[in-house]
């Protein structure tokens, strides 16, 4: 199935329309300057008018053109766009409660597999070393220590070399 | 302390083993990313930035100038060889590459582009050295409305960046420049749109913007596109320049390196512009190049290759002298010293010398050391080309969502980063540049700051960007700048 937007440079003048006249909504309350120099609001507006102004050209032109900018995607576009979202969404949104290696592993795995390497005995590896290579250069080559979560798995990675019996 | 002095310094700083190894790694790092189709070297440098965060200034810029300078020579490779720049800087090495390539001369045409580009590196960096020490020392006697008429000027430069679209161009530099109004007021020190999300009062990392932009954006494109891999058919094989080759592409190779400098010390200008320009001037200038060029004259990669590698030298002209960034990566590298708290700028010649001299130094080493890998491992570069996106992708999207994170321990800074690549993606789906983008993030701050400074200094009167000849000649330039493309457009369709 295919969808068919039409107009779309029409809509993405609109929004920006929009954006100018929030930005001068949302900085209606801030403070005033001093002594000559304009406040807060100033340079945002300033800025918001112009982008305003110039979606206003967009959409003139694209009016006058008669030629309205289309995209027809397809339901397989719209998958192969909406899936690696979700999955980053998914992936940022666990960090937090799986912490950086397991959430790390499950995102690469799940993205593998719909990139088409369908051999988990190839991607679960790779997705673990990748994870665990990071985690280490990370923590204790650069001192940036990456979300551990509520399972505590970053915590046993120091004995993984004793686990595995290469120490 | 005279510029001998403040060169052994820096030369101490970049040869030690670890800062050595780290320029080795970022050139190995960057040729074997540009040596993938479409893996750009802005896109390299802001998904590895973070690499950098624990290091100190010195050894971060080492890494980051041999991954942009390595990303920027590889992108040839692929151009060569499948028609199929690397990077958008390579594109016009295509025009003479790819023929060469054709008639079995892929080794030949890499041998050139090799060199060329290291003449043209190398050449930047020399004329970096010497020029931008006279350009801060200018600049230091500057106040906030010549550095408020710098800003509009380096804004302006967005029209002729914007490509096919100007309107979209500047629509997209002013979304940079608002994005970067989040955060704190410079003046009263008011939240402004952080809609009581205490970390946004903080402001938006444009690292983690620019993370979005050329890493998220770029994956996300390319799984909507498909990611199949290219096929190389072809073997390499001397891969060592001749004497008579590098006889005849001695003097457009010369001629495009000091072109190709000036051209990337303009702001927002970088490789793509610069390998475009110097090798249509060369095929205005060189003998017999009119008819030949295109056809796969070896003269052609070496005019295009030394201006896209000249380019980078010159971009960090402006983005050391002023803080205004000369191409993409250039404002990724002004990012990452901010993170160590230190401001581009001409401060910067005063405060930290040896850091400056050091990045004079260590982009000279970067340059030998493209030389050597390059002649050395061209067909190693050349089986990259075909590697597969199904692994490449997804850990693509974990170095730029690790590299987010990094910035300040937060997920705020991921989250921005993947809303800054949907918005990116959006961006480019209906062709609006990115570039222009990334200059009002980081100018729109610089103008506003010094806007309002001059204005508190002057009392509210606007004669202070009038009254001083320096501040009105740049403001006129900007004008100028801003207004030629939309002549030049308008002639053009009066003309048709």
């Amino acid at each position: 199935m295919t969808i068919e937007i039409r107009h779309t440079d029409k809509v993405g003048a609109a929004l920006l329309v929009a954006l100018a006249a929030g930005v001068f909504v949302a900085s209606r309350d801030f403070p005033s300057g001093f002594g000559g120099s304009p406040g807060a609001a100033f340079f945002p507006r300033v800025v918001a008018a112009t982008i305003g102004t110039l979606a206003v050209v967009l959409f003139v032109r694209s009016v006058a053109s008669r030629d309205p900018r289309t995209h027809r995607i397809s339901t397989d576009d719209a998958v192969r766009f909406a899936v690696p979202v979700a999955l980053l969404a998914a992936y940022v949104a666990a960090m937090s409660v799986l912490g950086f290696v397991l959430a790390t592993v499950a995102f690469l795995v799940g993205l593998m597999r719909y990139s088409g390497v369908e051999r988990y005995a190839r991607s679960i590896p790779l997705a673990l070393g990748v994870a665990i290579a990071l985690h280490y250069v990370f923590r204790e080559f650069l001192h940036v220590p990456l979300p551990s979560g509520s399972v505590p798995v970053s915590e046993l990675l120091p004995a993984l070399p004793l686990l595995v019996g290469v120490a | 302390m005279s510029a001998i002095g403040n060169l052994a310094q820096g030369a101490a700083l970049v040869f030690q083993p670890f800062a050595l190894a780290l320029i080795v790694g970022g050139v190995l790092i960057g040729m074997t990313m540009g040596s993938l189709p479409g893996m750009t070297a802005t896109m390299t440098v802001a998904v590895l930035v973070s690499f950098t965060f624990g290091m100190s200034p010195a050894e971060g810029m080492m890494l980051l100038l041999g991954i942009y300078g390595g990303a920027l020579y590889a992108g040839s490779i692929p151009a060569i060889l499948i028609r199929t720049p690397g990077t958008p800087s390579a594109a016009a090495t295509v025009f003479d590459g790819f023929p060469l390539a054709e008639r079995g001369l892929a080794g030949r045409a890499i041998a050139v582009a090799t060199v060329a580009s290291f003449v043209g590196g190398a050449t930047s960096v020399v004329l970096l050295a010497v020029l931008a020490p006279q350009i801060a020392n200018v600049a230091i006697e500057f106040g906030s409305a010549e550095y408020f008429a710098l800003a509009v000027f380096g804004l302006t430069i967005i029209a002729s960046v914007s490509g096919d679209s100007l309107v979209k161009g500047l629509i997209s530099g002013l979304l940079g420049m608002l994005l970067a109004t989040v955060g704190l007021d410079p003046v009263l020190a008011y939240p402004r749109f952080s809609f009581g999300v205490e970390a946004l009062s903080s402001g938006i990392q444009f690292i983690a913007v620019m993370i979005g932009l050329f890493g998220i954006a770029e994956g996300l494109l390319r799984y909507q596109r498909g990611i199949g891999s290219e096929q190389v058919t072809q073997e390499l094989s001397n891969v060592i320049p001749s004497r008579a080759d590098l006889a005849k592409i001695r003097n457009v190779t010369v001629g495009s390196s000091v072109a190709g400098a000036f051209i990337g010390a303009i702001p927002g200008a970088g490789g793509d512009i610069a390998s475009f320009v110097t090798y249509n001037e060369a095929k205005r200038w060189v003998e017999g190049a009119a008819s030949s060029f295109g056809d796969g004259d070896i003269r052609g990669v070496a005019a295009a290759e030394a201006g896209n590698n000249a380019s980078t030298g010159g971009a960090l002209i402006p983005t050391l002298t002023l803080g205004i960034p000369g191409d993409s990566v250039t404002a990724i590298l002004i990012g990452a010293l901010m993170v160590h708290g230190i401001r581009p700028g001409p401060g910067l010649f005063q405060d930290e010398p040896a850091l400056v001299y050091a990045i004079f130094v260590g982009f000279f080493t970067v340059y030998v050391v493209i030389l050597v890998f390059g002649l050395l491992g061209a067909r190693y570069w050349a089986q990259l080309i075909d590697f597969p996106g199904t692994y490449l992708w997804p850990a693509i999207f974990v170095l730029s969502i690790v590299g987010a994170f990094a910035l300040r321990g937060n997920v705020l800074d991921v989250w921005v980063a993947l809303g800054a690549g949907v918005l990116g993606y959006a961006m480019r789906v209906e062709d609006y540049p990115l570039a222009p983008m990334v200059l009002g993030l980081i100018l729109g701050p610089i103008a506003e700051v010094n806007l309002r400074r001059s204005l508190q200094l002057s009392g509210g009167s606007l004669e202070i960007f009038y009254a001083e000849p320096l501040t009105l000649g740049i403001l006129v330039l900007a004008a100028i700048s801003l207004l030629l493309p939309f002549v030049q457009a308008w002639r053009g369709s009066e003309s048709a």
